[in-house]
């Protein structure tokens, strides 16, 4: 049977057909230009909006205080100076406060992720008695909010003797049920017939966890480190209340010393707050691959 | 290699579900053991309690005479292949099949020479850089069985290796699978539902139905002798065909009858059909499609009201009814008939089985 395109392109010429395809391709091309092009705007005009508090932070904090308290918008500083950053770092001790964040926050994402994954591959892959009992008790624990027990923690350890030590920032942080939780998620779409196959080839727990599990779990490692490390970076209450000494302050409470009622600078302020949160956005940046990859990890089959 | 035997194995699971009663089985050395049955029949359960994946609820494993209830699996030098494969997919090929020795700490210049020596078997030494995702299923597959024989197990665990392959390439394993077992004289437990493969592969099949075993058996005595009307309904493809029938005693002769139609039994048939009582009673005569002939004597003939013609090439499969019974018939392909006609066929009563009616066990059994 004659189809109806032969049919059609029997009362055309050749040279006709090929105008007629070459129209219909730049009209689809241009369609489709058009369309990219109004979308990567709208994208620009979006992201330029949602940056807008965080770029002018930055702006403020090149600004020298003459400029900033006028009657016109300055947006843009029209002399950028340093100077807030300088006198930021003299104020109080950024740098120190800076390293005390990196090492709490480093050493309490290395803690979770240890011990989140190891509980985590116990609810997933071991049979024990009591499993789903003891995991509904860990994930009570999130039911409570940490305001509620603050007190009685702070009484602990200071029995101990921690205050005012990096012990007393890191060890009530070294795990969490959000984590498990998370990571128990992530091993929930792990095929068994992996750890049954390594189980019989000769592997201990350890093992594969180390050999197998580890590697292609990297994903859902790198967006728990991420979230641990942002969260942990940001901790204020805590820290707040157990540290003393200028020694094992971290930055969020710097921050707070910025805002002093006799030095009053709001672009010093700013200049702290840009500094401060360079190293989280970097965090972010350096792992939004594998955040993204492992929020949306068995979500969709692939 | 090694022999293993299940001695009263149960297998009860936490809801109280019961996969696996008192199974009892000796494997012996170099053996091509299959376990077939239908879905939830409890032959993966059996398989799990070998390699050790599933508790034993009661009953004893014993491989080379050491009781091996309480060990575990990596203790008890067996390889499996799963049905997914199970291949690590951050590892190469390479790496796939050298894992289980270096879990072992094997030297290297003996891991290496143990896995050129399995691919080059399986035919896959051209693959041994790529990774998982960059084989085909059949490719796959033939890594899987290399991982499992580099480790020279006592014995091969297989649960149901080819299902995730295409008809042809399941075909061509099937013959791979075979020689793999005659080169390495390895004892294979094989667990499938396809019974095409459990005749093609085993050296003995056993049918498993609700958790126990209904016969083990070589496949041909399978085949010809079946214990009763489930293993011989579930071995051959089409699969027998079962017609209610009245055991009668015509001339002096024992004959079964249904639906107008009478067909005289054998000497052998009607002593085994009075012995047992069952003149005057209704039995089940089961015959397979390729019984069902289109020449014979008048009195094995049977009037088939076709309904459906499959016309596979070499044969032809026609589907209809017997009186109330439906029926299957394996003919040559120029028999000529049509769907919606009658069509004379002729039963070959040398190889027909009669089931007794309340047991369904073989009236026939040798």
């Amino acid at each position: 049977m004659e189809s109806v395109i032969s049919r059609a392109v029997k009362d055309i010429s050749r040279e006709e057909l090929e105008n007629l395809k070459r129209e219909a391709l730049k009209k689809a091309l241009f369609r489709r230009r058009a369309t990219k092009l109004a979308l990567t705007g709208m994208n620009l005009l979006m992201a330029l909006f949602l940056l807008l508090p965080l770029l002018y932070a930055v702006s403020i904090a090149l600004m020298p205080s003459s400029e900033l308290f006028t009657m016109s918008m300055n947006l843009i500083p029209t002399t950028p100076t340093l100077d807030n950053f300088r006198q930021a770092m003299v104020k109080i001790p950024l740098t120190r406060f800076i390293v005390n964040s990196f090492v709490v926050a480093g050493c309490i994402t290395a803690g979770q992720i240890i011990s989140c994954s190891l509980a985590a591959f116990s609810f997933s892959f071991l049979d024990f008695k009591g499993k789903n009992l003891l995991f509904m008790l860990v994930m009570a624990t999130m039911m409570i909010p940490g305001e509620a027990t603050i007190i009685s923690n702070y009484l602990t350890v200071s029995g101990l003797h921690w205050l005012d030590s990096y012990k007393v920032l890191i060890i009530p942080y070294l795990t969490s049920a959000m984590g498990i939780f998370l990571f128990r998620q992530f091993y929930k779409s792990f095929p068994i017939s992996l750890y049954e196959s390594a189980r019989i080839d000769g592997c201990t727990n350890l093992r594969f966890i180390y050999s197998i599990l580890i590697p292609l779990t990297k994903s859902a490692i790198g967006a728990m480190a991420v979230y641990t490390f942002i969260n942990a970076w940001n901790m204020y209450m805590w820290p707040l209340l157990v540290t003393g000494s200028d020694k094992m302050r971290t930055v969020q409470i710097g921050l707070g010393m910025l805002d002093s009622v006799d030095s009053q600078s709001i672009s010093m302020m700013i200049a702290g707050v840009v500094m401060i949160i360079v190293p989280s956005i970097s965090v972010f940046i350096l792992g939004q691959k594998q955040l993204i990859r492992g929020m949306f990890s068995g979500a969709v089959k692939g | 290699m090694a022999s293993l035997s299940l001695v009263n194995v149960c297998k009860t699971f936490k809801n109280g579900q019961v996969a696996v009663k008192d199974f009892n089985l000796d494997i012996r050395d170099q053996e091509f053991l299959i376990l077939v049955g239908p879905s939830g029949c409890g032959k993966s359960t059996t398989l799990r309690m070998i390699a050790g994946l599933e508790e034993i609820s009661s009953g004893e494993l014993w491989i080379d005479g050491e009781l091996m209830n309480l060990t575990d699996p990596q203790k008890r030098d067996l390889s499996m292949v799963f049905q997914s494969y199970a291949l690590y997919p951050h590892l190469t090929v390479y790496e796939n099949m050298a894992f289980s020795l270096r879990v072992r700490n094997v030297v290297k210049t003996e891991i290496d020479q143990r896995v050129r020596k399995a691919a080059d078997v399986l035919c896959i030494s051209h693959l041994l850089d790529r990774k998982p995702h960059a084989l085909s299923g059949g490719q796959k597959q033939r890594v899987a069985i290399g991982s499992a024989i580099v480790r020279e197990p006592k014995a091969y665990l297989m649960d149901e290796p080819l299902s995730n392959l295409d008809a042809k390439l399941r075909t061509q394993m099937r013959v791979e699978l075979s020689k793999i077992h005659k080169e390495l004289g390895a004892t294979i437990i094989y667990v499938t539902h396809d019974q095409v493969e459990a005749m093609t592969l085993g050296t003995r099949i056993v049918v498993m139905n609700s958790g126990v075993i209904l016969q083990a058996a070589e496949p041909k005595v399978l085949y010809q002798n079946p214990v009763n009307k489930f293993v011989a309904g579930f071995m051959g493809s089409p699969s027998m065909n079962f017609i209610p029938v009245w055991v009668e005693r015509r001339e002096d002769r024992i004959c079964v009858e249904f639906s107008k139609n009478r067909l005289f039994v054998n000497e052998e048939c009607a002593k085994r059909l009075i012995d047992g009582d069952y003149v005057s009673r209704r039995v089940y005569l089961g015959i397979r499609p390729e019984d069902l002939h289109e020449t014979g004597l008048k009195d094995q003939e049977l009037k088939l009201n076709v309904e459906i013609k499959e016309v596979l090439g070499s044969e032809i499969l026609l589907h209809g009814k017997i009186g109330r019974s439906q029926v299957c018939a394996r003919l040559k392909p120029d028999f000529s008939s049509e769907a919606g006609k009658e069509a004379s066929i002729f039963a070959d009563m040398s190889r027909i089985l009669l089931f007794d009616m309340d047991t369904e066990e073989n009236i026939l059994y040798r």
